[in-house]
């Protein structure tokens, strides 16, 4: 029940309802984030065409280098 | 980005977009509860904003996107293997364009006999930004999105907008 509440409470915080700092600035956490020249942790990922589930690993392994842009619509 | 990708794309480097929380949620582009609006929102990103890139979609509770660092629109490089040779917390093409560029004149360097060794360098660069441009997609979300970020930045806002 705790972890199912920790994972409601997650959902939420990350997909946070309006923008303002103290619901976005927790998230920012660009200075702790994977090192250069070291592998890159792996994660699941959906395809939004056809929503088969990819992951990242396989998507970098298809090319020499691989540009991956995040973002959002908003 | 479109089009740097296109020009890159015959050259052996794939392009992505990864498609993360809504940074300025608004009536329009509410925040994500489902994975089902989250495919919906990516697909309205394609066929709004022309992201001709193929689009991957991270889970509800954006795992990938908070271990890389949770920034709303950053670009990273990988090579073959998923070592890290590009981080950006913003994504600028220019600089994006220059690292690739920079990469592929490795391969003739390593020719020539040069004998690489890898090292890390960080520095700060600078991009124009639009403000109107930007308000302008803030008011696309909705105008929870647009007092949102006007709320938390008041200086942001441009004196021209929204223009008639």
């Amino acid at each position: 029940m705790g972890s199912l509440m920790d994972q409601k409470d997650l959902l939420a915080l990350y997909n946070y309802d309006e923008f303002s700092e103290e619901k976005y600035s927790p998230w920012m956490n660009f200075d702790q984030s994977p090192p250069l020249m070291e592998t890159g942790p792996d994660f699941p990922l959906w395809r939004q065409n056809d929503q088969s589930e990819v992951h990242l690993s396989e998507i970098w392994k298809e090319h020499q280098y691989t540009v991956i842009e995040f973002g959002s619509f908003t | 980005m479109n089009a740097a990708a296109d020009r890159f794309a015959s050259q052996g480097i794939g392009s992505y977009f990864l498609y993360t929380n809504e940074a300025h949620p608004g009536e329009n582009y509410p925040p994500l509860t489902s994975m089902v609006q989250k495919f919906r929102h990516a697909t309205a990103l394609r066929d709004v904003y022309g992201v001709a890139r193929p689009i991957l979609v991270d889970s509800l509770d954006g795992a990938c996107h908070r271990a890389y660092g949770s920034m709303p629109n950053m670009t990273w490089i990988f090579s073959r293997t998923g070592t890290v040779l590009y981080k950006s917390d913003w994504t600028h093409v220019a600089s994006v364009v220059d690292m690739l560029e920079y990469l592929q004149k490795l391969p003739e360097r390593r020719k020539s006999g040069a004998r690489l060794s890898p090292f890390q360098v960080q520095r700060v660069e600078y991009r124009e930004s639009d403000g109107n441009a930007f308000y302008d997609g803030l008011a696309r979300n909705g105008q929870q999105a647009v007092d949102d970020f006007a709320r938390t930045f008041p200086q942001s806002v441009p004196k021209d907008w929204p223009r008639e």
